[in-house]
């Protein structure tokens, strides 16, 4: 009876430590999974760096000709009003400045940025990128075009962005919430333990053994 | 802050810094490209060729729409405003890179053919996706300027390319769904924990379940051959015990064929063939199962005798064992035994004795003729005693 109770108590700390090998197993699949990130350059740090900083508009060194500092002000009490977080950073397109495209460099302020909003990406009439990575949908109607007079649009595409709304986050769940998933895991545990026994028999096999371990069950 | 953007502001800030780079040039590495570029022409400037390097956004000037002349062009506005001898380098977002030469014993041209040459060997090395940026092509221009043939060895533009941030290798941002993708589902984690415990806990129960058993003793024999419930030691095989009336037909079987023999018998028998006869033939009908063995014992006995054989000795803890076939030595006397009870003695097993009527104890602790003669087989007057107890 002592080594029953014994065997439980041992055979639950097991249990405690495989929950946490299983965490850290998927942590190390998500590692394997997840696509190698790139390098931030300088550029895009500085924008991401303004952003903390509180800022809601950077212009860089290069760009105040296309949005004066005036201009940039004005942007700047638009885009702080605006109940859905909006950043706009302006720099002059170029294929030499640390990263591949608009896309990527937006992709890059959003993870530096570590922060949901609406990222506006500014390159100049006619080239520019609206993203953004909040938990739920944007809803509204956003300007998809960066065509006219740089103050002029981005003004329209920001107080687009202060009009819209994020909508509720999906609460479709893969696994069905909490209950769910831990059915999924005795079901997928379910389903090992017995290739896990089989797979000790055939070891015990290769090894000389008889397939069954002494004892049972109880 | 804002970056020169006329070509009077450039060339002020080249007097200060003999290299400018801007922000949208820099490889995304603008300060260590500056740096790099800076040891560059301070070696040119050892070799007594002063240098100037401007990687810089396209200023407010009347520059021609093509690339080439409109670097050449910005090119030589800078040289006019800064007045200046030496190498000029000189590119910007919109051109390419461009270099002349001032007042030094250097030809722009050679060297130009000679950065062609190098950045194709190392565009050829390079894997798909990254290329010479124009702080690569100026470094590669201010190296091919110190060159005393005004060319690079493949093995030189490696170096070069290894030296400093020459090459843009920028890769694919990963889009925000194929990061979503990798992480899986907010629950995900759970369902693996789950998972894992729950087979750590039912394979860890049967492990730690086997090795209590095993410590326990058990081994890994089939549970039929294996469970042996703890008791006494096993006993030798004895002999099946035959049934009272079976010796006692074997008996009578065996008087019959002797009273035949003694009646038919021309000679007289001996006193001791015919005493063991009527002995046996008194005892063989008695409800006594020791009296039945005891008539067997002296049928045979008379049997051997009246044939002149040495007499027949059966073993002595119950002679329905048959002959004896070893001696064995217990507290100190001799005893004839069968092939089981010498066994069962040489085990320290007590042998399966022959009991007294009443079955509760061996025939041989009884106070009897019967264990005093060891039924014959310790004392071959067994018939006489008989014969006298008869009487
Ligand atoms: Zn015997």
């Amino acid at each position: 009876m002592t080594g029953r109770v014994r065997d439980l108590v041992l055979a639950l700390l097991l249990a405690a430590l495989a929950a946490a090998a299983g965490l850290g197993a998927h942590a190390l699949l998500v590692d394997v999974r997840t696509p190698e990130p790139t390098v931030i350059g300088d550029r895009v740090q500085r924008a991401a760096d303004a952003f903390a900083a509180g800022d809601h508009v950077y212009v860089a060194a290069d760009a105040h000709d296309l949005l004066p500092p005036d201009a940039a002000a004005r942007l700047e009490e638009l885009a702080a009003g605006s109940e859905v977080p909006v950043r706009v950073a302006v720099w002059e397109d170029s294929t030499d400045a640390g990263y591949r495209g608009i896309w990527d460099a937006v992709g890059q302020l959003q993870r530096v940025a570590d922060d949901e909003g609406v990222f506006v990406l500014y390159t100049g009439p006619g080239d520019g990128v609206v993203d953004d990575n909040l938990e739920g949908p944007l809803e509204g109607d956003i300007p998809s075009d960066f065509n006219g007079d740089p103050e002029r649009r981005l003004s329209e595409i920001v107080t687009a962005v202060a009009a819209s709304s994020e909508g509720p986050a999906s609460d479709w769940s893969y696994w069905g919430g909490t209950g769910g998933a831990i059915a999924a895991g005795l079901l997928y545990g379910g389903v090992a333990i017995p290739v896990l026994l089989l797979v000790i028999g055939l070891v015990r096999l290769a090894l000389g053994r008889r397939f069954r371990m002494v004892g049972g069950w109880t | 802050m804002t970056d020169a953007d006329t070509v009077e502001s450039i060339a002020a800030a080249l007097r200060d810094d003999p290299v400018l780079v801007h922000e949208l040039l820099g490889n995304g590495r603008t300060d260590e490209v500056h740096d790099a570029l800076s040891g560059l022409v301070e070696d040119l400037a050892d070799q007594g060729v002063p240098a100037y390097v401007a990687l810089v956004q396209t200023p407010d000037a009347d520059l021609p729409s093509s690339a080439d002349d409109a670097g050449d062009t910005l090119l030589r506005l800078i040289h006019q405003e800064l007045g200046e001898p030496g190498l000029y380098v000189v590119a910007t977002q919109d051109t390419l890179t461009a270099v002349a030469t001032y007042d030094v014993p250097l030809d722009a041209t050679s060297i130009s053919l000679g950065r062609y040459d190098a950045v194709q060997a190392a565009r050829d090395d390079l894997p798909e996706g990254e290329f010479v940026p124009a702080a690569g092509e100026a470094a590669v221009l201010l190296s091919v300027a110190a060159d005393d043939d005004l060319s690079l060895t493949p093995g030189e533009v490696d170096d070069l390319m290894d030296s400093g941030p020459w090459v843009a290798a920028y890769g694919d941002e990963p889009m925000s769904y194929e990061l979503d993708d990798a992480r899986g589902e907010p629950e995900t984690p759970l369902v693996f924990a789950v998972a894992f415990a729950l087979v750590a806990l039912v394979v860890g129960w049967r492990l730690l379940r086997a090795r209590t058993a095993w410590a326990g003793g058990a081994t890994s024999e089939p549970r039929t051959r294996r469970a042996r419930p703890d008791g006494p030691l096993p006993r030798p095989r004895t002999p099946p015990q035959p049934r009272i009336d079976t010796t006692r037909k074997q008996a009578r079987k065996l008087l019959a064929a002797l009273r035949r023999e003694v009646d038919g018998s021309l000679q007289p028998v001996t006193d001791e063939v015919h005493g063991s006869l009527e002995a046996a033939e008194d005892l063989v009908d008695s409800e006594s199962r020791i009296e039945v063995v005891a008539a067997l014992v002296l049928a045979e006995q008379g049997a051997g005798r009246l044939r002149g054989d040495e007499l027949p000795v059966r073993c002595y803890f119950d002679p329905r064992h048959g002959p004896t076939q070893r001696r064995v030595v217990v507290s100190d006397v001799s005893l004839p035994a069968c092939g089981a009870c010498a066994e069962a003695v040489a085990a320290d097993v007590p042998p399966a004795s022959l009991t007294t009527d009443d079955g509760k104890r061996p025939y041989w602790r009884a106070d009897s003729i019967w264990a005093a003669t060891g039924l014959g087989s310790l004392d071959p007057d067994l018939w006489r005693l008989v014969a006298e107890r008869q009487r």
